[in-house]
């Protein structure tokens, strides 16, 4: 019997996080292996394949670990093992001509394709790293801090 | 003995922060890409694929460096074997004056299935445009009456409801751009698979 409560308040909680998780999505990982977290406002959760991420989560990849995701203006970001990157804002909303793409890497090994964001509003992107900015016109690249 | 500690973390540092790396790649549509890479050491820019920068510390200017092809495979070898397949965007036109797709835009719908299928955890994403003959308002709204339109048609050919999202971008995000209003080519809807 408890189990079954717990079965349910788990499958209620997944339904009302789902439901609630649209409006704040700036992502979604597509990419999966080994050790790989979504760091965010609960605590650290193992990184599934379809897990939304949201602004401010902080992407963690252990020794074995590599993910992939797109955003919501269709930029796609990778990164390798032992990686760290927070997703500090992500906002596309051209009907108001509001946008914005903050990311802080703090180490690792990421490939970046970007997407509508640089294109209509290349100023609004900032990919920061311990040791410099960088700033985008349409454009592949990749980025390795140690 | 301190001295000697102090002076290895700092060899450690440094040869560690002798790998920091950005790299310009081609764009894969052939168009022009160029970056940017500032500190308040300076700035460098790319605007050659290959050409790549080393940045030492956040107070010197990065430098240019060489990165060859097998550095990169081997670097950024997961980077690029785990980076997402690129979302795919498909343009749609309306019989003019008609919340009617083409017959040629119609005929492109059933791509859509395909395009899912290729996915892990497959988006798509309805988006209708207008040109800039109105105000924003009532662009935003028959950008939406336009998407949802398409919505119909795509749920209708079997693309699962729970998959799609519909938005407007109204006249804000043109294909063409133009400084005249009218432009028939930006009144459309773009599906994005992704």
């Amino acid at each position: 019997m408890k189990l079954a409560a717990l079965v349910w308040s788990l499958a209620a909680l997944l339904a009302w996080s789902a439901a609630a998780q649209d409006a704040a999505r700036i992502g979604t990982i597509k990419t999966l292996r080994g050790d790989a977290r979504v760091i965010g406002p609960s605590g650290s959760v193992a990184a599934a394949i379809g897990s939304a991420v949201r602004q401010n989560d902080t992407l963690e990849t252990g020794a074995d670990g590599a993910l992939g995701l797109t955003f919501i203006d269709n930029t796609t970001l990778s990164m390798g093992a032992k990686s760290r990157i927070t997703l500090t804002k992500v906002v596309f909303d051209p009907d108001q001509n509001d946008f914005a793409f903050a990311t802080s890497i703090v180490k690792g090994t990421f490939m970046f394709v970007s997407g509508s964001i640089a294109k209509l509003a290349p100023q609004a992107v900032q990919i920061t790293t311990p040791v410099n900015t960088i700033g985008i016109r349409g454009t592949r690249f990749l980025v390795r801090i140690d | 003995m301190l001295r000697l500690a102090g002076l290895v973390a700092l060899l450690l540092l440094a040869a560690c922060a002798g790998q920091n790396r950005v790299v310009l790649l081609a764009n894969e549509d052939g168009s022009p890409s160029a970056l940017t890479v500032s500190n308040p050491g300076g700035t460098s820019v790319l605007e050659q694929p290959g050409a790549a920068v080393a940045i030492t510390r956040a107070t010197s200017a990065p430098t240019p460096v060489t990165v060859g092809d097998a550095e990169i495979r081997t670097v950024w070898a997961d980077a690029l074997a785990y980076h997402p397949q690129r979302p795919v965007t498909m343009l749609l036109y309306f019989i003019l004056d008609t919340p009617n797709l083409t017959p040629a835009s119609r005929a492109e719908l059933p791509k859509l299935l395909d395009l899912i299928r290729q996915r892990p955890a497959p988006e798509v994403v309805i988006i209708g445009h207008t040109d800039r003959s109105g105000d924003e308002p009532y662009n935003n709204a028959l950008g939406l009456r336009r998407a949802n339109a398409v919505r119909r048609e795509v749920e209708a050919i079997g693309v699962p409801p729970e998959l799609i999202t519909v938005a407007s971008h109204g006249g804000n995000n043109p294909l063409v751009q133009t400084s005249r209003p009218y432009e028939p080519r930006n009144r459309r809807v773009e599906i994005t698979v992704r």
